[in-house]
């Protein structure tokens, strides 16, 4: 049923000796199978065109990144473990601008700390990713090592609760490999994760927001 | 209603530092590997060498060479996303759903290699893919899978297919994405049972040909079909059959059909009015019993979409069945952010309606290719020489070094091989 | 000369392959085969090794319920230690050992998953390696020249053929069967168990529990169900609505649904039902709009009862007909249009009633939306001059259509939509027009005080907040009133008069609590709400007919080409966070539901919201 064709056209290519070949068209049911088959590829491509054309049409966004909405997050903890890299793409961020300065941190430090100090005793953060530095009487500052953080929302949760919620979670765009559905976004039960353009990729909070 | 304070609502307010200049919120830059309209460029080139280097040159080694560099790019560069088989549901929930923009790039990867299918066949699994590449660099020893285990494995394509365009369609899951073996690899993570299935994927392609793209890829089975009408196609013999029998065991797919007995007279007559009676009978039927069972599976389904689980939780647990279902803070959320009882159960009605209409379309649909195929089956097409099966050719190439023909064709020194026997010189 | 031989005769077969026919002398081949085969086992050895190391390493991350990262961020190891510390928190030592295990297990996590990275890197090369040089094994050892396959004769094709449709027919059977058996039992049943059937009309599909009793507050504040929002405030505190959007290119639009008939009302929104109205000189309709698809539900003509006499009025082509808004109260909705027909529906779309209540005699058109009190459908119809006694104000049984009540009012023609407050126990209605701001009581229509101030064409609805009903027009004032008196208190109980500047005309004023917003002529204009102390103004260079609004403390400033102009006011100014286009004309006001804001344009009613929000 499919010789033919080609034959003429390897043949041809490949100068090969001349041969008996069945002579297509000679035979009625030939003739009525090839032109069926040529329909159905002429309405196959239409319809992949039409299709195409039909959804392109469409195309109003720029390509799209997952971000996490920090107003839905309800910091439940998958965002750590949830992600198909083995260290997860989402990572706390800090807004500088809406943090509070506390001393008594509420992000940085356990529920009930000892002392106020960076004693790995006192400290919230498993992975020892926040800094905290004195700045003057009674503030100090507090910056996330990104390198450090697996993203569990643990101080997330804690500022957020008693805080300002200067801190939270952001998927980074530098790990992400922005999955066709993020692993993520199917576990999270706040539904907290959007498709954003790629262009502006966060969705910072307080006066960050505004940053381009 | 919100009952969250409003954001900017400070419990502690920022201080004015005087000597004390607050640091920039510091957010890593997107790192996007190559851009969309580079892939599209990568892809509409490996796909015209593919169709070159299969059908003009009939090149194994090309071929070969090609897919190492597909796997390269598109598998572990570009950590095997975007690819043509994950596209298939993002082009269908924008087909469903009028606010859902599919990417320019995705849809240049779902058409483009099904329209080079619609003419040259399945150049894109032969040296394009990496899912496919990755599964035929390991073949080292290819056993014959029996038909009949063959052709009952071809149904899960479809099953495949027809579920993950119900969840695409509907919005719940990218269950290709999700159960895809081999991008765990690409990307050097995954989640354990992801690898496990992919190293036993590979495990297993050593010595059966390609088995995610024959048994399992949804995409594969759309190109089989396109390419069962495509124009110019691979076929063993550069000009003619002589039945040497050197090809029967060439190709590990089990593309190659042998040569099948013509009925003659009466049988014949009987024959096809048989098969008119059974078509006649079988596709109603068939498309009758799997479209009412597609409806079923997607009422079904309701739960997985996240609307759908919300609504069928807060069902739950206003009937006090709240402690058997786990995932409680899905409850906590909504009832934090959440929207009101009766917008969340509205939607879950139309989501349900939604997935009851397109499950039971989707299954008569199947239950249609189901009895074409049971069809063809019973009633196989009559033959006199080695044939492709196209639909199920993957453009490999591997076929045309065994036939004598084609040796001669390509000038490779034949002569202590084919000399001295007889061969009807 | 190779010819087609004949089928029949059975081919001869050639020898199996000479090895001497291929590029390299058979010994060298050999040779690289051999090692080419060793390398390939080196490999295959140094990747099964590395694999299992690499699996001990992954059991060793991943031992227990969850995985490395969960052990670490749960710290099991560190709880009994820092529940000790509690107890002694001087316990230097205590403290120290915590601190020695917190490192080791930091660093053992940390070590193990760099470990495990570097591991997955040379499996794969590992694999690479075996790959290849197996591969090239097979090459070298496999004959140049094809040898066939000598087995016996293939199996009968037409029988395999036959065999194979069996074990296709019986695999799917057995899978439809398991699927049936999966789903066989699941249905879901969305009935609320706390109301019973019979409530719940199954005539269509009620997604409203329907309860006889009016909406409470907390109810209505849910929904959006009248002009400016359920108190009138046109303040929404919902958190989740977007930023950004863009009509025309379909961004953040979830779906946009064309209006048949041409109108200036807003939507009102409740549960999954969004009304509009829509009107020409001849027709008047009311549309149900389903808020989760944007598909038309029902929509309804409302005419002029038989008998009753109703002339379309000769109107601005700016009001139109269908200027005021509808109302709502989850089981009936009501509607009015600028010939005085008025009609009551179920939410289902059922006529309730219909009836005219004569031509408002109004030079611009009639456009004072509807407000619903209990039972009562509470219709303003000033018109006229405040001489000609022809305004007045009627509560409207919603069941009927009956008057409850009618007051006369002395006033002239006005735009006004009155609200409804409660202050120190007594409800009331305000209502303000040229020349009297005037409170009624909503259960008689007895008028509780009034105010002189007012002057002019009022359009500017009132607003209340800080315990003082705050009204404008654009010929007098801004005024504050103290709702607490009787009478006329106009001497007594104006609390400030602003009489300078930013005088709005069309647009409502707008009371975030500390401030007031007035927008006129596309400049926008802030005042103390205590003192009424103008602030700032800010030119926003648009022109402006809807009211401005407050979403989760945010300005949205909709301007009459569909701009809406996001951003913030304080008492330094306004900053501008953004602006999103419609795409379309409006002069309607934005309505407001949980992630999702509803605009009208020109020709389309759009639901604005992203979609993963929804």
């Amino acid at each position: 049923m499919t010789a033919p064709e080609s034959n003429q056209n390897q043949g041809a290519e490949a100068g090969s000796p001349a041969r008996p070949l069945p002579v297509p068209g000679t035979s009625p049911l030939f003739n009525r199978r090839a032109l069926l088959i040529t329909g159905a590829r002429g309405i196959g491509l239409a319809g992949i065109g039409a299709s195409a054309g039909f959804l392109a049409s469409r195309e109003n966004q720029s390509t799209t990144r997952w971000q996490i909405d920090p107003d839905k997050c309800i910091q439940c903890g998958r965002c750590a473990t949830a992600c198909v890299l083995e260290v997860s793409a989402v990572k706390c961020t800090h807004s500088y601008g809406m943090c509070g300065y506390c001393k008594l941190c509420t992000g940085y430090f356990e529920p009930e700390p000892v002392n106020l100090d960076e004693g790995a005793e006192n400290q919230l953060c498993p992975t020892g990713a926040i800094q905290r530095k004195f700045i003057e009487d009674p503030y100090y500052e507090y910056s996330i090592t990104k390198d450090l953080c697996i993203g569990c929302g643990k101080c997330v949760k804690g500022c957020n609760m008693f805080g300002n919620g200067s801190l939270y979670l952001q998927v980074n765009q530098d790990r992400c490999v922005n999955c066709n559905i993020c692993a993520i976004s199917r576990e999270c039960p706040a539904q907290a994760f959007v498709q954003v353009p790629a262009a502006q990729p966060y969705l910072l909070r307080g006066k960050d927001k505004q940053r381009p | 209603m919100c009952l969250v304070p409003a954001l900017g609502v400070e419990r502690f307010p920022p201080p004015d530092f005087t000597g004390h200049t607050l640091p920039e919120t510091w957010v890593p830059a997107l790192d996007s590997r190559g851009v969309g309209w580079l892939d599209v460029a990568v892809l509409a080139a490996a796909l015209a060498a593919a169709s070159w280097l299969s059908l003009k040159r009939r090149s194994r080694h090309g071929v070969v060479v090609l897919s190492l560099v597909s796997l390269a790019y598109f598998g572990f560069w570009k950590r095997g996303c975007v690819c043509a088989i994950g596209s298939i549901q993002n082009v269908a929930l924008g087909l469903a759903d009028p606010g859902y923009a599919v990417p320019l790039t995705v849809i240049a990867f779902f058409t483009l290699p099904l329209a080079v299918a619609l003419v040259w066949g399945r150049g894109f699994c032969a040296g394009v893919c990496p899912h496919g590449a990755i599964q035929d660099l390991l073949l080292i020893k290819p056993l014959k899978v029996p038909a009949w285990l063959d052709e009952m494995l071809r149904i899960v394509p479809w099953v495949y297919l027809a579920l993950a365009l119900l969840f695409a369609a509907t919005g719940s899951l990218f269950i290709i994405c999700q159960f895809d073996p081999f991008v765990g690899i690409f990307r050097m993570a995954a989640p354990r049972c992801m690898f496990l299935t992919g190293a036993a994927l590979l495990l297993l392609s050593m010595f059966v040909g390609r088995p995610y793209c024959r048994y399992l890829c949804p995409y594969g089975a759309l190109l089989g079909v396109a390419s069962r009408f495509s124009k110019w196609r691979p076929t063993v013999t550069p000009d003619t059959c002589t039945q040497c029998r050197l090809c029967e065991n060439a190709c590990p797919f089990g593309a190659l059909n042998p040569p099948m007995p013509a009925l003659h007279g009466p049988e014949r007559v009987t024959s096809g009015r048989r098969r008119v009676v059974m078509l006649a009978l079988i596709l109603p039927l068939s498309a009758l019993i799997f479209g009412w069972l597609g409806g079923r599976v997607g009422i079904a389904s309701l739960p997985l979409h996240p609307d759908g689980q919300l609504a069928t939780l807060v069902l739950a647990e206003e009937r006090g069945a709240a402690a058997a279902v786990p995932p409680s803070e899905v409850l906590t959320a909504f009832r934090q952010h959440g929207a009101d009882r009766t917008t969340v159960i509205a939607k879950a009605k139309v989501l349900e309606s939604r997935f009851f209409l397109l499950g039971r379309w989707l299954g008569a649909v199947f239950g249609l290719i189901l009895a074409l195929k049971l069809s063809r089956l019973c009633f196989p097409m009559s033959s006199t020489d080695y044939t492709t099966d196209h639909g199920r050719c993957v453009s490999c190439a591997r076929c045309f070094s065994t036939c004598p023909y084609e040796l001669v064709r390509r000038g490779v020194p034949m002569a202590a091989s084919t000399e001295g026997r007889d061969r009807g010189e | 000369m190779i010819r087609p031989s004949d089928p029949k005769s059975a081919p001869s077969l050639p020898s199996p392959a000479l090895d001497a026919s291929g590029t390299a002398p058979v010994s060298s081949r050999h040779i690289w085969a051999q090692a080419s085969a060793r390398i390939a086992f080196i490999a295959a050895v140094f990747s099964l090794l590395l694999g299992a190391w690499l699996i001990s390493n992954s059991l060793h991350l991943y031992q227990g319920p969850g995985n490395g990262k969960v052990r670490l961020v749960e710290a099991r190891e560190l709880l009994p230690h820092k529940t000790a510390l509690r107890a002694e928190p001087k316990n230097e030592a205590l403290k120290q050992h915590i601190r020695e295990l917190d490192q080791q297990l930091r660093h053992d996590y940390f070590r193990r998953e760099q470990l495990a990275n570097r591991g997955g890197y040379l499996l794969l090369a590992g694999a690479l390696v075996f790959v290849a040089a197996l591969q090239l094994t097979r090459h070298l050892k496999q004959a140049p020249v094809p040898t066939p396959c000598l087995s016996a004769r293939p199996a009968d094709p037409a029988h395999s053929s036959r065999l194979a449709a069996v074990a296709v027919t019986s695999a799917t059977a057995a899978l439809a069967g398991f699927t049936l058996s999966l789903v066989w039992n699941t249905r879901w049943t969305w009935q609320n168990p706390l109301i019973s059937n019979n409530q719940s009309n199954a005539l269509t599909t009620t997604r409203i529990p329907e309860c006889d009793a009016f909406p409470d507050a907390r109810e209505l504040a849910k929904n959006w169900p009248f002009f400016r929002g359920a108190d009138g405030s046109n303040i929404t505190q919902l958190a989740d609505l977007p930023e950004t959007w863009d009509g025309a290119k379909n961004e953040n639009v979830l779906w946009k649904t064309g209006v048949d008939l041409p109108g200036e009302s807003s939507p009102v929104i409740w549960g999954s039902r969004i009304f509009l109205t829509g009107a020409t000189k001849k027709l008047r309709e009311l549309y149900c709009f389903d808020a989760i698809t944007g598909v038309l539900s029902w929509k309804q003509p409302v005419t002029t009862p038989q008998g009753e006499r109703a002339e379309a009025p000769e109107v601005m082509e700016d009001t139109g007909y269908a200027a005021p808004t509808a109302a709502t109260d989850g089981r009936m909705v009501f509607a009015i249009f600028a010939n005085g027909d008025i009609a009551g529906f179920t939410v289902d779309g059922k006529r309730l009633w219909a009836r005219n209540l004569g031509t408002p005699e109004n030079t611009y058109g009639h456009a004072t939306s509807l407000t619903l009190w209990q039972n009562r459908v509470i219709v303003v119809l000033d018109q006229a001059e405040a001489k000609a006694g022809k305004s007045k104000i009627m509560a409207l049984d919603a069941r009927t259509g009956e008057a409850a009540w009618t007051t006369s009012r002395p006033v002239a023609s006005s735009w006004v939509t009155p609200i409804l407050i409660t202050h120190q126990g007594r409800e009331q209605i305000i209502t303000s027009a040229d020349p009297f701001v005037i409170a009624y009581d909503p259960a008689t229509g007895k008028e509780l005080w009034r105010a002189n101030c007012m002057r002019g064409d009022v359009a500017s609805s009132p607003s209340f907040a800080n315990g003082l009903v705050y009204v404008a027009c654009d010929q007098t004032c801004i005024a504050a009133i103290r709702p607490d008196g009787t009478g006329d208190v106009t001497d007594t109980h104006i609390v400030w008069k602003q009489q300078d500047s930013g005088l709005p005309d069309l647009c409502s004023l707008l009371c975030d609590g500390p401030r007031i917003y007035t927008l006129v002529f596309g400049k926008l204009y802030a005042f103390d709400a205590l003192t009424g102390k103008s602030l700032w103004k800010h030119d926003t260079k648009a022109l402006f007919e809807a009211s401005p609004a407050l979403v989760n403390g945010r300005l949205h400033l909709l301007s009459t080409e569909g701009v809406t102009i996001i951003g913030e006011g304080t008492n330094d100014g306004f900053k501008e966070m953004g602006r999103a286009a419609l795409g379309e004309n409006t002069g309607s006001s934005p309505a407001f539901s949980t992630g999702r804001i509803y605009l009208r344009g020109t020709s389309n009613l759009f639901c604005i919201g992203t979609r993963n929000g929804n």
